[in-house]
């Protein structure tokens, strides 16, 4: 335990100059996105309201163009932009954890293999890593959402303003419903799932490095066919036999498809790194 | 003792070790000794359970690979295995807190023999430096053996004696080392055994002194009948 906790450290480390530059480019552009919403919409009503110099005009304008609310902020690519950002770099980087390994400038895969530790908790390290640094994605905008909302706030007069609570603004904005589930058994699945889809495709990384030319084919097969086990109680009860099954039981039968798919690719992924896998 | 029985390691179809056999004892220089590509590195990398073998076997104490095999085994190979951005210290403290086996005290003697800095990156070592951090890491766990492929290789000639002080020194006392080289003049006279490959099968074996003594010959002369012919 304690080799696996250092492994993960580890592996942290190694990404989080890049990681922390994420963290404070989404920052920076998010707050950017507030303050361009919120400019934006100012100058537009203070250039209306002036031309028609009336006590009520910024009334009026409300009235007429609508108020200001936080969630108007989410839908620029300064607001999400970064966040595709952040994603699209935890894509490339569940493919780089292993490949920089082999194919880096000095190959860190022998010190790594030579470790006096069960090799699979050099994958289930990586995996944890970036399932941690995922989760710490989500904890950084869950700390920012608030910090943003206030700084919306004191910049936009009161007049202009539709207020709104930050839970509202993230339930009523369909990205952020995804990125942030309202139910936690949503959460668990999204979250669960995309973490599966992380250890099914660690496990063909390694059917790779282990038959290399093989690999590749037996990788993307093994990719197809978790992919078809994923669908299959989606198929079988919403086409073959619709209404069987109450939602929350095909639910459940999708999370209990979803563990069986992490739970094997854990133990063939674990296999092949400790008998197959070659520097 | 290692002892590698009837080991064949095939790339696709290319069959780089052929029933390859032999052991190398605790205690004994052993020597792989070979042209490019008859398979010495593969040896000592399936030795290492860094490649798996297509068939034979390999044991170490009689046990096959398991992760205690790293407590037992030191592999240095001719290659950086640190990371480019690495400083020295860095890379001694990453071995120190990953192997229980780890020598703070060797490593520190090895370090002043070797006259590095530990504010160097790994990435910025000239390869005879780069030799000496492997060298430094793997003769730094207390293993009972230490596999070296090609210590050697090219570095130059004062880095060269430096590493082939080593041997003559008590840091490779009482374990068993398995060394492959191309520089067999540096440290012929240390070498207990000698085993002599051929596209991937073992050609000859012999214990040096037994050649010195029944024969007259050096190991260099013996290679030279053995890939002469």
């Amino acid at each position: 335990m304690k080799s696996f906790v250092k492994l993960v450290n580890f592996e942290i480390n190694r990404f989080a100059k890049i990681y922390w530059s994420l963290v404070a480019i989404t920052i920076l552009s998010q707050f950017t996105s507030v303050f361009l919403t919120v400019h934006c919409y100012i100058s537009q009503a203070n250039g209306i309201v002036y031309h028609q110099s009336l006590p009520t005009a910024q009334l009026a304008y409300v009235k007429h163009y609508g108020s200001i609310s936080f969630i108007d902020c989410f839908g620029t690519v300064w607001f999400m932009g970064p966040i595709a950002l952040c994603a699209a770099a935890m894509v490339f980087y569940i493919f780089l954890i292993w490949y920089r390994d082999w194919y880096g400038k000095h190959t860190f895969i022998y010190r790594l293999f030579m470790l006096p530790v069960e090799r699979w908790n050099l994958y289930l390290a990586k995996a944890a890593s970036i399932l941690l640094m995922v989760l710490g994605f989500i904890a950084v905008q869950i700390i920012l959402l608030p910090v943003e909302h206030f700084f919306f706030n004191a910049i936009t007069p009161r007049i202009y303003r539709m207020d709104m609570t930050v839970a509202d603004a993230v339930l009523s904005f369909p990205y952020f419903n995804l990125l942030l589930p309202g139910a936690a058994i949503d959460f668990l699945f999204h979250y669960g799932l995309g973490f599966t889809v992380v250890l099914v495709i660690f496990t063909a990384i390694l059917l790779e490095r282990s038959f290399r030319m093989k690999g590749i084919l037996l990788g993307l097969l093994y990719g197809f066919l978790s992919f078809v086990l994923f669908w299959t109680p989606d198929f079988l009860f919403e086409v073959l036999l619709p209404g069987v099954l109450h939602q929350q039981e095909l639910l459940w039968i999708e999370v209990a498809t979803t563990a069986i798919i992490a739970g094997y690719s854990i133990l063939l992924g674990g296999y092949l790194i400790k008998y197959k896998a070659t520097v | 003792m290692i002892e590698v029985m009837e080991v064949t390691k095939k790339y696709g179809r290319k069959k780089v070790l052929d029933s390859l056999s032999f052991t190398a004892e605790k205690g004994e220089i052993t020597c792989l000794i070979g042209v490019n590509g008859t398979g010495k590195t593969t040896t000592l990398k399936a030795i290492a359970g860094l490649v798996p073998v297509s068939k034979g076997k390999i044991l170490i104490d009689g046990e096959p690979y398991n992760k205690h095999i790293y407590e037992k085994l030191a592999f240095i190979p001719d290659a950086p295995i640190m990371l480019p951005r690495m400083k020295i210290k860095d890379v001694i403290l990453f071995m120190r807190d990953f192997y229980p086996d780890w020598n703070a005290l060797r490593a520190k003697d090895l370090f002043h023999f070797f006259k590095l800095n530990e504010n160097d990156r790994i990435g910025d070592l000239s390869k005879g430096n780069m030799a000496k951090v492997n060298l430094l890491l793997g003769l730094s766990l207390d293993v009972d053996y230490v596999l070296m492929d090609e210590p050697f290789s090219g570095i130059d000639i004062f880095s060269r004696e430096q590493i082939a002080d080593v041997f003559a020194s008590g840091l490779v006392e009482n374990r068993g080392v398995l060394i492959t080289t191309h520089e067999i003049n540096d440290i012929e006279h240390l070498l207990d055994k000698a085993v002599l490959l051929g596209d991937g099968k073992v050609l000859r074996k012999f214990y040096t002194e037994d050649i010195r003594s029944s024969e007259g010959k050096s190991v260099v002369d013996i290679m030279r009948e053995v890939y002469r012919q």
